[in-house]
């Protein structure tokens, strides 16, 4: 009998270290909520509702939430600008800031962002620019979007992804959220965890 | 019973359910309007639909005083993209509630006479025959957000 201890204990102590560094891995504090998303970064540069030019070179070191979408869009565009606005209020650090750049451009005008956007937040900033500038944006994040079949040119809607993307302090796209991982306390983690 | 027999009554409450009326088990919870934001003339309104009643029914239209056009919409998530798009109707089954919330389906508001406050009414039809008034709240994003965040 006493000759199967030692191998025993050693498999015991191998069980206990392997399953401590699974945990460690899973804890909190090492994931993020979001699917890891690495791009390098990018810059682009287009005009906010304010009418001022914004370059996101000029934000290093933000921590900024990416949206798409168009101010014609009755559910799934406010609901995720909604969403942007608790999680910048959960976070509370002028550090953080969305983007909300439309898909729409020739509808989407600065007047028209510059009245919509302030509606969900202070921190929000809507972005507009030329169909190419914009074209762009989505490019360098994987992103599509097209004009549904216009019932008329005045009324139609743009298909587009619902996703919110997390770039970080160096400009590089670092999450992705799909539309059933948007919660915004879990986001609000995140930005938190990469503004530390 | 047979397997045939099962089959057969099975078929006539298939078919009898569009037919069958006056069974008062429609009701409605929880409705709210998204307010529009300034310079928009679209919204959605959402709400729990349950049917208590024994048989199948459907919504059929809705309508609005707020807006010019009311319609019922579904979202189709496709690889990347989603899809908004109008449906005749949407079923609730007998004993089930259906929900209508912000990212699914929702009845679409368009052409609202204007800027939406405090409450609107909005009228439902359904193939039963049921008609149901209900006074929707409308709500702020952050109202919204907190809406959504409790259900």
């Amino acid at each position: 009998m006493k000759k199967y201890y030692l191998p025993l204990a050693a498999l015991v102590l191998i069980a206990v270290v392997w399953f401590g560094i699974l945990g460690f891995l899973g804890t909190d504090n090492g994931t993020f909520h979001g699917d890891e998303y690495r791009r390098p970064a990018f810059d682009f540069s287009l005009t906010d509702h304010r009418n001022q030019k914004f370059s996101l070179s000029d934000h290093a070191g933000k921590v900024i939430l990416l949206n798409f979408g168009f101010t014609n869009c009755p559910d799934v565009c406010p609901t995720t600008l909604g969403m942007l606005g608790e999680v910048l209020d959960i976070v509370g650090d002028e550090r953080a800031m969305a983007l909300f750049i439309t898909v729409d451009p020739e509808r989407d005008t600065v007047s028209k962002l510059g009245a919509y956007i302030p509606f969900f937040h202070d921190r929000i900033v809507g972005l507009t620019g030329s169909q190419q500038a914009i074209k762009e944006v989505n490019d360098a994040c994987g992103t599509l979007y097209s004009k549904e079949q216009e019932v008329s040119e005045e009324d139609y809607l743009v298909i587009h992804s619902p996703a919110v993307y997390l770039i970080g302090p160096g400009g590089e796209i670092v999450l992705r959220y799909p539309k059933e991982k948007i919660h915004p306390g879990k986001i609000a983690d995140d930005v938190k965890r990469l503004l530390l | 019973m047979t397997m045939k027999k099962t089959l057969l009554v099975f078929l006539f409450f298939l078919l009898a359910a569009p037919f069958a009326r006056g069974e008062a088990g429609i009701s409605v919870k929880d409705p709210w309007v998204r307010q529009n934001p300034p310079g928009t003339s679209v919204t959605a309104a959402y709400m729990v639909i349950e049917n208590t009643g024994a048989t199948a029914d459907e919504l059929l239209g809705v309508s609005c005083g707020c807006s010019a056009e009311a319609s019922i919409h579904v979202i189709e998530m496709g690889e990347d993209s989603m899809v908004m798009k109008e449906v005749p109707s949407i079923a609730v089954p007998p004993g089930a509630s259906v929900g209508l919330s912000p990212g699914g389906s929702h009845l679409m508001l368009e052409g609202l006479s204007g800027d939406i406050k405090d409450n609107v009414v909005l009228e439902l039809k359904f193939r039963s025959g049921a008609r149901i008034s209900v006074k929707a709240p409308v709500l702020s994003p952050s109202a919204a957000q907190k809406r959504s965040s409790h259900h």
